[in-house]
C-alpha cells in the first residue's frame, strides 16, 4: 500500500487503540504493525509529534522486572481528535465505497 | 543487527537534531528493545521490525523540518498580508558582535566547553574568575533569531555553549544539509583561573588553542577543527583528539596521556608524562623531546611516524603502510618497532632489547646499543650497525641482511641462507661461504644468528 496513504491513517489507528486502553510503546507499535504492514520504527516519530501536539501524554509504571514502563494515554484533546478523525474516516470510507461500487445517483 | 549497533546508527543519523531530542528518541527506542525482549523477541528480530535506522532517523528529521515550516508560515501570515510578503532571506546580513563576561568559578572548578564553528583560545591566568571575550560576527536566521554564547554554572563548574534559539532548528537542519553555514563565527577568548580541577573542551569545526593552563585533568576534542596547545600542566590524565583536524602540541606535562587522530596530523614537541599513547590512522605523526616515565606506544596506520629524542621505560612504534623514523631513543627495557610496507629507520637507539619487524619495507638500524637485537623482515632488506656486540637474531626471506659490528667484537655465529651468499669480514673466519657458516670470533659469549632464504648475509667490522 502507498506509504503516504498509510501515514494518513496511522494517526487514527494510534488514537483509536489508545482510546480503548493505555499502552506501552512496544505493545502499541506491534499492535499496529500486526494489522498494517509498516515498520515499527515509523510509529515512534508519530508518537512524538502527537505528544508535542498535546494529543497524548505519557506516565511511568513501575515494573516488577526491569525498568519502569512508559505508558501512552490520550489527553482530552486526543480523545476529541480521535472522534473527529473517526467520523471523517467513516464519511470518507463511505464515499470511496460509493465510487467503487458505482451506486452514485447522477 | 544488535541493539547497540542499531542505536549507534540511529544516533549518528539523528546528529542534526538538538542533543536533548536525540537523547529522548534514543531512550524511546532503547526501551522498545527492552519491551520487545520481554515479549520474547531477539534483538535482531526487534531491529528488523523497526526498519532501517536511517529510515527511522529520516522520519524524525522530516517531521521536525515540516513542523518548523508549519509554525513559520503561520506566524508570517499573521504578521503580513499575503501580497506584500517578501521572499524569505536565506543568507541574512552579518553583524559585528563583541561581548565580554566574567564569572566566579570556585576553588576547584571545572570548565566544560561545547562549541561549534567559533575559534577558542584558552589562557591560564591568576584571578579566581573566568573572563571571556567574544569578537566576531553573527547572523540571524530568517526569523531574525540570533545565535548566542551561553554560560551556565553546573556542579561547581562552568559550561559554555554556542546555542541557537530552539525555534531556529529548521534552519540548522537546512544548514547542515546545505553545507554547515555557521551563523556565529569569531574567536572566544577565555581566561581560565589556574589551577582548576578539570577542563573538558569539545568543538566541532572551530580551531582551539590553549596556553599556560594548569589543571588536574584535561580532555580536548575537535572534529574538523584543529588543536594547538602551547604549555599545559596536567596532574592526571590528558587526552587530545581530533578527527580530520591537525594537532600541534608543545610543552606538555601530564600523567597518563593519549593523543588520537583519524586523518589529521599530529605534531608533539617537548612532553613529560607518565605514559603516552599516540594513535593516528591516516594522519602523520611527528614527536620530539619526550620523557615518559612508563610506556610509550606510538602508532599510525597509513601515515608516517617520526620520533626524535624519546626517553622512556618501554616503547612500541608501529605503522602499517607509512614510513617509520626513530632517532635518539633510549628505553630502560624494550623497544619494539614494526612496519608493514613502509621503510624503517632507527638511528641512535639504546635499549635492553631492540626488536624490529617489517614485511616489505627495508630496515635500517644505525648506532644501536642493546643487549639483544632481533630483526625480522620478509622481502625487505635489513642493514644494522651496532655500537656494541649483542645477541643478535635476524631473519629475512628474500631481502639481504648486512650486520656491522665494532672491530674488536668477539662472538659465536650461526649464519644460514638457502640460496644467498654469506660473507664474514672478521679476521679468523672463512671469508665467503654458501648455505651456512658456523664458528666463533675470539672468546665471545654473544651469539649472532642470521637466517635468510634467497637474500645474502654479510657480517663485517665497521
Amino acid at each position: 500500500m502507498n506509504a503516504q496513504f498509510k501515514k494518513g491513517v496511522l494517526e487514527l489507528c494510534v488514537l483509536t487503540i489508545l482510546s480503548r486502553k493505555d499502552c506501552y510503546g512496544f505493545e502499541l507499535v506491534s499492535r499496529i504493525s500486526r494489522s498494517i504492514a509498516m515498520s515499527d520504527g515509523t510509529v515512534y516519530p508519530l508518537l512524538k509529534r502527537l505528544r508535542e501536539d498535546d494529543l497524548l501524554t505519557t506516565y511511568l509504571v513501575e515494573s516488577t522486572e526491569g525498568p519502569p514502563r512508559k505508558y501512552y494515554t490520550l489527553t482530552e484533546r486526543g480523545a476529541e481528535r480521535q472522534r473527529q478523525l473517526l467520523a471523517e474516516w467513516h464519511a470518507f470510507n463511505q464515499g470511496v465505497r460509493q465510487v467503487i461500487e458505482g451506486d452514485e445517483t447522477t | 543487527m544488535t541493539r547497540g549497533q542499531y542505536l549507534d546508527l540511529l544516533e549518528k543519523n539523528l546528529s542534526p537534531l538538538p542533543r536533548e531530542r536525540v537523547r529522548e528518541i534514543i531512550s524511546d527506542i532503547f526501551t522498545h528493545f527492552d519491551e520487545g525482549e520481554e515479549a520474547g523477541l531477539s534483538e535482531a528480530e526487534i531491529a528488523s521490525a523497526l526498519g532501517a535506522p536511517e529510515d527511522v532517523a529520516r522520519e524524525y528529521l522530516s517531521m521536525y523540518i515540516s513542523e518548523n515550516g508549519r509554525r513559520e508560515s503561520a506566524t508570517e501570515e499573521e504578521r503580513e498580508p499575503r501580497e506584500s510578503r517578501r521572499p524569505a532571506r536565506f543568507w541574512p546580513a552579518e553583524e559585528e558582535y563583541d561581548e565580554s563576561w566574567s564569572f566566579p568559578l570556585g576553588e576547584f572548578g571545572r570548565l566544560a566547553l561545547e562549541l561549534k564553528a567559533i575559534n577558542l583560545e584558552l589562557h591560564g591566568h591568576v584571578a579566581r574568575e573566568v573572563r571571556a571575550e567574544f569578537h566576531g560576527w553573527r547572523a540571524p536566521d530568517h526569523q531574525g533569531e540570533y545565535p548566542a554564547i551561553t554560560f551556565r554554572t553546573v556542579e561547581n563548574g562552568l559550561t559554555v555553549r554556542e546555542e541557537y534559539p530552539a525555534r531556529s532548528f529548521g534552519v540548522n537542519v537546512l544548514d547542515s544539509i546545505i553545507g554547515g553555514f555557521p551563523r556565529l563565527r569569531g574567536t572566544l577568548t577565555v581566561y581560565v583561573p589556574t589551577p582548576i580541577s578539570a577542563l573538558v573542551s569539545e568543538m566541532s569545526s572551530g580551531r582551539q588553542s590553549i596556553d599556560g593552563l594548569s589543571v588536574e585533568s584535561a580532555r580536548v576534542e575537535c572534529a574538523s577543527g584543529s588543536i594547538e596547545i602551547d604549555g599545559i600542566r596536567c596532574a592526571n590524565a590528558f587526552t587530545s583528539s581530533t578527527n580530520s583536524g591537525s594537532q600541534k602540541l608543545r610543552d606538555i606535562e601530564a600523567g597518563e596521556s593519549a593523543i588520537r587522530s583519524t586523518s589529521g596530523s599530529i605534531r608533539l614537541e617537548t612532553m613529560k608524562a607518565q605514559s603516552l599513547t599516540i594513535e593516528a590512522r591516516s594522519g602523520s605523526v611527528q614527536a620530539r623531546g619526550l620523557t615518559i616515565e612508563n610506556d610509550a606506544d606510538l602508532s599510525t596506520n597509513s601515515g608516517s611516524l617520526k620520533v626524535q629524542s624519546l626517553a622512556c621505560a618501554e616503547a612500541k612504534m608501529n605503522t602499517s603502510s607509512g614510513s617509520l623514523n626513530a632517532k635518539d631513543i633510549a628505553t630502560v627495557t624494550g623497544l619494539e618497532i614494526a612496519t608493514t610496507s613502509g621503510g624503517l629507520h632507527a638511528d641512535g637507539v639504546t635499549a635492553r632489547t631492540l626488536s624490529t619487524r617489517s614485511t616489505s619495507g627495508s630496515t635500517h638500524i644505525s648506532e644501536a646499543t642493546a643487549e639483544t637485537v632481533t630483526a625480522r623482515s620478509a622481502s625487505g632488506s635489513i642493514r644494522a650497525t651496532l655500537l656494541r656486540v649483542a645477541d643478535v637474531h635476524m631473519t629475512g626471506a628474500s631481502g639481504s641482511v648486512e650486520l656491522t659490528l665494532p672491530h674488536q667484537s668477539e662472538f659465536r655465529y650461526d649464519l644460514e641462507s638457502s640460496s644467498g651468499r654469506i660473507v664474514i669480514g672478521f679476521d679468523g673466519a672463512d671469508k665467503t661461504k654458501s648455505r651456512s657458516a658456523h664458528g666463533a670470533i675470539g672468546e665471545g659469549t654473544h651469539h649472532i644468528a642470521i637466517g635468510t632464504a634467497s637474500g645474502s648475509i654479510q657480517v663485517k667490522p665497521g
